[in-house]
């Protein structure tokens, strides 16, 4: 079944290029606006080429591959893979059963990162957001500093929303699935004499087949609202957003994978400024997002917490009730300075932080342990020089230092603790007719996140990353080519022990990591592109069950023929040890009825043959024995969809 | 020299490669389909002007009295009240709506770039487009 799936989509892929014979048509005005779009893309605006190593998703590939959720893009990241934790929040480097694992991603919305107190990365509740209101997403890998990140980051993914003077009028969006999902987006644009604003709002019900394993359920369904406002008077921008999500369990951190109920809700607020003056050279951004977490679900066998202290003193007999409740702040001040003087551009600022998480409840069967607070209080100083050579070459120097003002009560003891880190990179890059070259050396360093201070009494630390980068890339007429290789050392890695019933189960360790990609871009014409990249991971070291190398690739085809957009695409990633390679297959089918009313099919994951993961189980029937075992989760549903969109 | 040099490598940055020939083509298809007598353009927008003089045979005119056509932005409005009867376009909406010279607009609406203009007013300055135009006539008074 699965050879006639893989055969069934390469045939697609295949006939899908031989229809691709349709070159440029003669320029009407018509065609020449349609050009126009693509080429005045906004991207061309907000991207940072020499910031990191970028791909960019533009707005006529989000609308023609009809990327409706995160998710779709996540899982064909390179390097990563799209995967939940055991609650089903997006976590692609997850490490189940522990909380969350992918703090070294970070995303941003326009300028701002979005986080919360208590987490380091926006991922965990921003991961499977609705895209209705976003432009163009910029994906930077390896360490971006200064320009794109505000805390260090392996990798951020930076989405721009949609420009007022651009959106001019109203969008409506529906949307059905099977299994009874629906979602319904409305946004509207409108530009006044001095100022202008975008305006967005969703609603959506996502129901997916549930696993059921030892008779009860393993569920994803979620249900979510969300609310965006932008503002724009000159230099002036202030965005407000609300985001609420309530999520049924999934595998709950339930032991032996036996949720039997309950949900988490997590709802988020956000308000951003950002201004400049002094003809633009000096740049302001201010950013508070305040979001809570509250947990209450149920387990016929005991639930991964309540093996550590101090409830692995009081043992329990199924079934479990395991609650939380906590709450974060996050404030957020940015200021920098730019200057060009002669051939040197000079960008001087700071950065001032405050990150605090606090439980309110945190129990395991009514025993509450929740006397859990702690804050950041985070200052940073950058500095960058980026000399232009010539015309075609620029070195760059580019300094940060971090200062970690930490203070914590846990298990009625309060303790402080400060730490210094520092991140750097020297970068070169260049042209040369149709080459471009750019290669970077960097040392970044990641501290410890709150979650692991105040939720297992992790000490502050770092993890220190030092990597030298190399990026060629060939543009032709046609053909787009681009091999990318990593290098890293990393010393201090957190090696977390999920059966460690200590109170502090990191363990230290340092690693080397190589990556390397090769991109592959053919446009048959103006209308039809195919896409292809292949990507290597190498880690000298095995941490926990993960493989010490590792493949992915994706192919993608996108065409348009008149009114009529098709979208293919297939996403492998490897074999992982116990886990069977994933194979998934979507596709897309778009007609433009008349210029303001579309009709669209998408099919997610068709072949429902995509890399699922394998969430641990630990047989506690058994004890004081355990054996350790596991299930084998869909962390991408088959889903299909049926759009229709709107403009007016 | 060498801010020359630097100021046109910011403009590019390093791998972007932003084109404006589409610019050019739009905006020359845009002048040339308006029955205009002679192709006498004056605009004060720095940006615009730059793409108008790429286009062969269009004078670019240092003075709006001995224009034909005035191409405003929405900060490079030309007030000078000896040029109010000369038509005008732009490449924004709002002019297009507020101010009565205006036959027409190039701008962005509902996440695309369009064209509208107005039948009304061209026909006040008797103007006439050419027929691949005709989509774009709105009743704009």
């Amino acid at each position: 079944m699965i050879r006639i799936s893989r055969i069934s989509s390469s045939l697609l892929f295949v006939s899908a290029i031989l229809l691709s014979q349709t070159l440029f048509a003669e320029e009407s005005i018509e065609d020449l606006l349609k050009t126009y779009r693509k080429e005045a893309d906004l991207s061309k605006e907000t991207k940072k080429e020499n910031a990191g190593h970028l791909y960019v998703f533009t707005r006529d590939d989000l609308e023609r591959m009809q990327v409706y959720r995160l998710s779709d893009l996540i899982k064909s990241m390179k390097f990563v893979r799209y995967n939940l934790n055991s609650f089903g929040m997006t976590d692609p480097l997850q490490r189940n059963p522990i909380f969350y694992s992918s703090d070294m991603i970070k995303v941003y919305i326009n300028e701002h990162e979005i986080s919360s107190g208590y987490s380091g990365s926006g991922l965990q509740f921003y991961g499977n957001i609705d895209m209705g209101m976003f432009d163009h997403v910029e994906i930077y890998y390896d360490s971006p500093v200064l320009d794109v990140a505000t805390e260090p980051a392996a990798a951020v993914i930076k989405l721009y929303t949609k420009s007022p003077e651009r959106e001019i009028g109203g969008d409506l969006q529906l949307r059905i699935g099977d299994r009874g999902m629906q979602e319904a987006e409305i946004s509207h644009a409108k530009v006044f004499d001095t100022w202008s604003y975008f305006a967005y709002a969703e609603e959506s019900e996502n129901y997916f087949k549930h696993e059921h394993p030892a008779g009860t359920s393993v569920s994803k369904d979620y249900r979510q609202q969300h609310a965006f406002l932008d503002l724009h008077r000159e230099n002036h921008r202030l965005e407000l957003e609300y985001l609420g999500q309530n999520h049924d369990p999934f595998t709950a951190q339930s032991m032996m994978l036996t949720p039997t109920g309950g949900d988490w809700d997590s709802p988020m607020m956000r308000a951003s400024y950002s201004g400049s003056w002094l003809e633009n050279s000096l740049h302001t951004t201010a950013s508070y997002i305040y979001s809570s977490i509250d947990m209450d679900m149920t387990s016929y066998y005991p639930f991964w917490g309540e093996i550590l202290p101090p409830f692995n003193s009081h043992p329990h007999l199924p079934p479990s009730r395991f609650k939380l409740k906590a709450k974060g702040d996050l404030f957020t001040v940015k200021s920098y300075y730019e200057k060009m003087w002669e051939m040197h551009q000079l960008k001087v600022g700071a950065i001032y932080r405050y990150k605090s998480a606090k439980t309110t409840e945190y129990s395991f069967n009514d025993i509450d342990d929740s006397d859990r607070k702690a804050h950041f209080n985070i200052g940073s100083l950058f500095f960058q020089d980026q000399m232009h050579l010539s015309t075609n070459t620029m070195l760059s120097f580019s300094m940060k230092v971090d200062y970690y003002d930490f203070s914590r009560t846990y298990h009625q003891e309060n303790d402080d603790d400060t730490m210094t880190t520092w991140q750097g990179r020297i970068a070169y890059s260049a042209i040369k007719n149709n080459w471009y070259f750019k290669t970077f050396l960097t040392h970044v360093e990641f501290p410890t996140q709150l979650y692991d201070l105040l939720m297992h009494g992790a000490d502050l630390d770092s993890q220190k990353f030092n990597t030298l980068s190399f990026e060629g890339k060939y543009v032709g007429e046609r053909d787009e080519i681009r091999l990318f290789v990593s290098g890293s050392q990393v010393i201090d890695f957190n090696d977390i022990a999920s059966l460690n019933t200590g109170n502090n189960r990191i363990k230290k360790t340092d690693l080397n990591l190589i990556n390397s990609s090769i991109d592959f871009t053919h446009h048959f014409s103006r209308n039809h592109r195919f896409d292809f990249d292949i990507y290597h991971t190498h880690v000298d070291k095995k941490i926990q069950n993960q493989n010490k190398n590792y493949v992915g690739l994706t192919l993608r085809l996108l065409d348009t023929f008149g009114d009529w957009d098709i979208f293919n695409e297939l996403v492998f990633r490897q074999k992982t040890p116990e886990v069977d390679p994933g194979w998934d297959y979507n596709a897309g089918v778009k007609y433009r009825v008349t210029k303001d009313l579309t009709f669209a099919l998408k099919g997610v994951n068709i072949f429902n043959d995509a890399k699922e993961t394998r969430y641990y189980a630990l047989d506690v029937t058994q004890l004081p024995n355990y054996v350790m075992d596991g299930k084998n989760l869909p962390v991408i549903e088959r889903q299909v969809y049926f759009t229709l969109e709107w403009l007016f | 020299m060498k801010k020359l040099l630097v100021t046109l490598f910011i403009a590019l940055q390093l791998f972007a490669m932003p084109s404006e020939d589409i610019d050019i083509k739009i905006w020359k298809r845009l002048i040339y389909d308006l029955s205009l007598k002679e192709y006498k353009i004056y605009t004060i927008d720095k940006k615009l002007k730059d793409i108008l003089c790429k286009i062969p045979g269009i004078t670019m005119v240092e003075n709006c009295e001995y224009a034909t056509l005035i191409i405003e932005s929405k900060k490079s409005v030309v007030e000078d009240k000896k040029c109010e009867n000369i038509p005008r376009l732009s490449n924004n909406y709002r002019l297009l709506l507020t101010h009565s010279n205006e036959i027409g607009a190039f701008f962005w609406m509902k996440g695309r770039p369009t064209i509208i203009l107005s039948k009304p007013r061209l026909e006040r300055f008797g103007l006439k487009v050419d027929i691949e135009l005709q989509d774009y006539l709105e009743e704009i008074e």
